[in-house]
């Protein structure tokens, strides 16, 4: 009686694991997190990251996923901010993504970094460009967009070849991207053997800058080079022409967002910044802007940076034969990729080992390069 | 009849009765265990396993049951797919259980019933799975909506953020101008036309953020509406913000106008239509309402199935009571059975005992037996029960006949012992030694007449059991015991002790003159047999014996005198006997006598001259003996002694202890001299002594009846000659001697002497000292050259001597010079 009971048991029991091997799910899809600023000032810089991911993410699936796998996204809102970005950090890591696209603002970059690099998670910025993200020596750190010591210096280069004989005033809003581009900029003009008039820092947020401008305009100030982020700016570049103040404005790659010119409004006319190569214009990119524009939406700024980000890390993966961190951060040192920014590759810190920046102007709500 | 069956037959029977009762008992037992028996095995064959998988299947489905809720409120697949693997188990577990049930309990009506509600049960199982399924799907599509409701509104938002912020900027300059009191007034009214145009140009985009987010909030609340009355109700607020956000597209910045559009349709498409929110929560709220219809069913099928096993196990346990009732009833036949054939067997047994056994054969044997015991306790004469046709009547015989021949045995045994005993008595009587036996109290057993008259003529007491300590206390006190004359206890005691641990035979002397020898021995038993031998004949012979042996000896010792002492002990020591044997020996003879002896004693009276001669000769003979001479004779005052025999150290040796005896003699009469000067003989008396070495016949000479123990050779006249020749008071020997003695003794040649009988002159030494004690020798001249030999010892010279040696060197002496000259 016992025995054939006792065999009952294990023949039921074989069944139920078996039924289980089918039921549970296998790994169905591979994770990818992309965190940004979704809502707030730099809402259209998040919409950028958002966009650009989830277009590379639907072109690989569609093409059969990674290793054969689909890819899913999860995207968060870190408000630009380091400790949400921590917050947001962590709820990815707990999602259990293997790879984070951003972060966009470096004040939100270097602090997740470190939980990444705990979690064993890879992270590519796409739009970071504070030197210090890299120079941590965090081994899952990519980023594919300059960085500020080398867009401080074609600013510094162009302020005193330029500007030299004018007064130069250099403002920052006090975040780790503004200071250290405006300090980046201020150490080549000063290396160049140019001294700023005035050097001052603003208060982000805030919705009235007429009072900054009016000083700027009583000191004299010909030129104001601005480290920050494009929504003051386009309010200090407004609060200059209501005032029939003709000062020139120059900035950084934040300014690469159309809401710059629905802020500015006529005013954003002539300002000049540095950004990337436009991947627009890369004969690669032109099949994934046409599908953007077929949206109606122009995939300006970092969209394709995000798009590239997805692209490298996808190749990786499939040229290493492993989703595996170790194996995939060596192969990301060791290869080029080729992606919508062109074909890249990386240094030893995870930096592009070819970083290039272009001078762009606002015209007529666009920004075109300089000619 | 009876009686011929004998004690085996009966008790045969006896016992065949008794065991009847006993296997009637076992019978009764045997029946009654088997009923009960055959009652409990139909409870646990058919009942018990039927009852049990009853309850088993009804916890089962109450299990079930239960779980099944746990499957509808399930909102994640993995959840569900553990929720329903779960119940699958359940389920395949309660299936089992309905065959086990089956199997145990056929064709109930109940099982059928059962079989139904489990049949039941998993189809509705079945449907709620597949209903879950549909749920969870219908659930994805409602959040995966909702994400979507939540992007659009963000970017719906996003688009009019811009002017938000240029409106808040120019709202901001008008409130600082406004405050500025310095401003020119053209410059505020141109502050104050940017406000206007700026407010104009917001408000659209305000009412825009406003219907977003009424349409993103009312969404949001369909998403989770409890009923679809509350969906219908959310619809028409819906529809009108929806076609306000239309009218306000027109009015939005023509460069976002398209993407405003863009976002409107989006918000319709998740209010109206197939993949609208509401729809899917519509969707869903279906599913949950048939699952809570099945869930209603399953609580239902569950509770019919309980009350199915309810009845079964009811059923059983009737059953198993009624089993019970009517096993009780068998036991306790079955135990009444059992109790009465115990009794009766018991009943039966007492009868046997009382009836037969104790009356009929214990008290018959109980007489053989009491007339056994009389029989070995001697009484032949005990009363013996009556002989019978059975065992104990034949032992009885035989008991009977045993005696008469015990009677028979005893007389004879009797008769033999007396002669035996009247044997005994003669034997010893007929011995001439005495004869006693004690026991081991040492009480006497048996004497003859001898032993007796022997030790205790007139001792009245020596019956048989007198202590032997009595005996021989009473004849010490009578004086019976020379021994024990003024010690009588000590004597006593010595006596017992030699008694208990007797050793060789002994002799005891009585007071009379007689003497006993008596030999006491331990016998086996612990007696002790003595037994007493006059051996006073015996004793007298012996002691004459002794007597003459010791007058023997006196003669003996005078004998010893006459003999010389190595000669004396030779003879009575047995070496060499007494007979006349001689034999050639080189010896060295010494003679010695007194110069002038008779004219010196001439004058002496005979008595004193004896005395004189007698003291001379013990002292000489005395020296002799200690140096190892034998005396040969003396004849006179002249002694001959001689060195070699009858035992020998050697010739030099002998030599040389004659020399150095003569030189002890010659030294001793110096002594002497004084000694007979104060007894009156002036002139001192000196002694020649004369020594020569040589073979010589030695031995016993004369005829069988005397004889005589000497030397004979010319030897013997040549020591003689030596004396005579020797000057007084000096030794002379022989070149033979001083051969044998020069290397010790100092000696001075005094030149040759004719001897009768000898052809050649024998040269003479004179014997000066013992060299060790020669001090004066050294300065002897001695000088030895061709021609030419001188030798002088001045020292012993005397003064004529001198003279005359100092006139012979100087006539030499002259010679030679005069010769020369």
């Amino acid at each position: 009686m016992l025995g054939v009971s006792s065999m009952h048991r294990i023949i039921t029991v074989a069944f139920v694991a078996l039924a289980a091997l089918f039921i549970c799910p296998a790994r169905a899809e591979v994770l990818v997190g992309v965190s940004a600023a979704m809502t707030g000032r730099l809402a259209w810089i998040g919409e950028q990251g958002q966009r650009g991911a989830e277009m590379a993410v639907a072109d690989f699936n569609a093409a059969g996923g990674v290793l054969g796998q689909q890819v899913g996204l999860i995207a968060v809102d870190d408000f630009c901010d380091p400790e949400q970005a921590v917050v947001a950090a962590r709820k990815l890591v707990a999602d259990g993504v293997v790879l984070v696209i951003g972060h966009y603002c470096s004040g939100a970059s270097i602090p997740a970094s470190k939980v990444y690099e705990a979690a064993g998670v890879l992270q590519i910025s796409p739009g970071s460009t504070n030197p210090q993200l890299t120079e941590q020596g965090r081994a899952n750190v990519f980023r594919v967009i300059g960085r500020d010591d080398t867009q401080g210096i074609v600013a510094g280069n162009h302020l005193a070849d330029r500007w030299g004989d004018k007064k130069v005033a250099i403002l920052h809003d006090t975040t780790i991207y503004g200071k250290g581009l405006a300090d980046e900029t201020r150490k080549r003009l000063n290396k160049r053997g140019v001294i700023e008039a005035v050097y001052d820092a603003y208060t982000p947020g805030k919705d009235d800058y007429s009072a900054e401008v009016a000083a700027l305009q009583a000191a004299g100030i010909a030129v104001l080079y601005v480290g920050g982020y494009h929504a003051e700016v386009a309010l200090i570049v407004r609060a200059a022409r209501d005032r029939g103040y003709a000062v020139q404005i120059i900035s950084g790659d934040a300014l690469a967002t159309e809401e710059f010119a629905l802020i500015a409004g006529p005013a954003a006319e002539g300002t000049l910044f540095t950004f990337s190569a436009d991947p627009r214009r890369n004969p690669e990119a032109a099949p994934v802007v046409e599908r953007f524009r077929a949206e109606n939406f122009e995939p300006a700024g970092y969209t394709l940076l995000s798009y590239a980000a997805v692209q490298v890390w996808a190749q990786a993966v499939e040229k290493a034969g492993s989703l595996e961190l170790a194996t995939v951060i060596a192969t990301l040192r060791g290869q080029e990729f080729d992606t919508v920014l062109g074909s890249i590759d990386f240094d030893d810190k995870g930096d592009l080992s070819t970083q290039n920046w272009v001078w762009y102007v606002w015209r007529s709500g666009e920004y075109v390069p300089v000619e | 009849m009876l009686e011929r069956l004998g004690i085996r037959g009966r008790l045969l029977l006896a016992f065949f009765g008794i065991s009847a009762f006993a296997v009637l008992a076992t019978a009764a037992a045997l029946y009654a265990f088997l009923q009960v028996g055959d009652v409990v095995d139909r409870i646990t064959r058919d009942r018990v396993p039927s009852a049990l998988a009853s309850l088993q299947l009804s916890r089962q489905a109450e299990r079930v049951a239960a779980i099944a809720p746990a499957v509808l409120t399930s909102t994640s697949k993995a959840r569900h797919n553990e929720v329903s693997a779960a119940i699958g188990v359940e389920m395949t577990r309660l299936e089992e259980l309905l065959a086990a049930l089956k199997g145990a309990a056929l064709g109930t009506p109940a099982v059928a019933e059962i079989e139904a509600a489990v049949l039941g049960l998993r189809r509705n199982l079945d449907a709620l799975d597949d209903l879950v399924a549909t749920r969870l799907a219908v659930v994805a599509r409602k959040e995966g909506l909702l994400r979507r409701l939540s992007a659009t509104t963000i970017a719906g938002q996003r688009l009019v953020a811009s002017g938000i912020l240029v409106m808040n900027s120019r709202l901001a300059q008008w409130r600082a101008a406004a405050a500025d009191a310095s401003l020119a007034p053209d410059r505020s009214a141109a502050v104050m036309a940017d406000l206007v145009q700026a407010i104009a140009a917001y408000i659209p985009q305000q009412r825009a953020h406003q219907e977003m987010s009424a349409v993103n909030d009312a969404l949001v609340r369909t998403a989770d509406a409890s009923t679809p009355g509350d969906l219908a109700l959310t619809l028409f607020p819906l529809r009108r913000s929806l076609a306000a956000l239309e009218a306000i597209s027109a009015e939005i910045d023509v460069k976002l106008q398209v993407r405003f559009r863009q976002r409107v349709d989006e918000f319709k498409a998740l209010i109206d239509g197939e993949k609208s929110i509401p729809k899917a929560r519509q969707d869903e709220l279906a599913v949950l309402a048939q699952g809570e219809k099945l869930l209603g069913e399953n609580n239902r099928l569950s509770r019919s199935l309980t009350a199915a096993v309810d009845r079964l196990v009811a059923a059983a346990d009737r059953e198993i009571t009624a089993s019970g009732l009517e096993a009780a009833v068998v036991q306790r036949y079955g135990t009444g059975v059992v109790l009465g054939s115990a009794f009766l067997s018991l009943l039966s047994s007492v009868l046997v005992v009382w009836l037969y056994v104790d009356r009929s054969l214990l008290a018959r044997l109980g007489a053989v037996s009491q007339g056994m015991f009389a029989i070995a306790g001697g009484n032949f004469r005990a009363p013996l029960p009556a002989a019978g046709r059975d065992e104990i009547g034949r032992m009885a015989e035989a008991l009977r006949l045993f005696r008469d021949t015990a009677v028979e045995v005893e007389e004879k045994n009797l008769r033999e012992v007396a002669e035996a005993r009247q044997r005994l008595v003669d034997a010893i009587e007929s011995i001439s030694e005495g004869f006693a036996l004690y026991d081991g109290q040492d009480r006497l057993v048996l004497s003859n007449s001898r032993y007796r008259e022997l030790l205790y003529a007139g001792l009245e007491e020596m019956t048989p059991g007198t202590i032997f300590e009595h005996i021989v206390r009473r004849s010490a006190e009578r004086g019976y015991i020379k021994d024990a004359e003024g010690r009588v206890e000590e004597w006593v005691a010595e006596r017992l002790s030699r008694h208990r641990n007797p050793g060789d035979p002994w002799v005891q002397r009585r007071g009379d003159g007689r003497w006993i020898m008596i030999g006491e021995r331990r016998i086996t038993g612990g007696g002790t047999v003595a037994v007493y031998s006059d051996i006073t004949e015996l004793k007298q012979r012996e002691e004459n014996l002794a007597e003459k042996s010791a007058a023997l000896e006196a003669l003996s010792n005078k004998l010893a005198k006459y003999l010389a002492p190595q000669v004396y002990k030779s003879i009575f020591s047995g070496r060499q006997d007494v007979r006349i044997a001689s034999q050639r020996k080189k010896l060295t003879i010494c003679f010695s006598d007194i110069a002038g002896f008779t004219e010196t004693t001439d004058k002496m009276e005979s008595e004193d001259l004896t005395q004189l001669l007698n003291h001379y000769l013990t002292e000489m003979s005395k020296i002799a003996s200690d140096h190892g001479a034998t005396i040969d004779k003396y004849v006179g005052d002249a002694i001959l002694m001689f060195f070699g025999d009858p035992e020998t150290r050697g010739v030099k040796e002998d030599a040389l202890a004659c020399v150095e005896m003569a030189l002890a003699m010659q030294k001793r009469m110096t002594d002497l001299a004084e000694i007979w000067r104060d007894i009156g003989i002036e002139t001192p008396l000196r002694c020649r002594i004369g020594i020569h070495t040589d073979y010589c016949t030695v031995g016993n000479f004369g005829s069988e009846d005397r004889m005589d123990y000497t030397i004979i050779g010319g030897a013997v006249n040549l020591a003689s000659r030596l004396e005579q020749e020797a000057p007084p008071g000096a030794v002379l020997i022989s070149y033979e001697t001083f051969a044998q003695v020069k290397d010790t003794i100092a000696c001075v040649e005094l030149g040759h002497i004719q001897v009768r009988g000898i052809a050649y002159p024998v040269a003479t030494y004179r014997v000066l000292d013992l060299k060790a004690n020669m001090v004066a020798a050294r300065s002897a001249v001695r000088t030895v050259l061709p021609h030419l030999r001188v030798e002088a010892e001045p020292e012993l010279m005397s003064a004529d001597e001198r003279d005359q040696a100092a006139n012979a060197l100087r006539d030499v002496l002259d010679r030679l010079c005069h010769k020369l000259g």
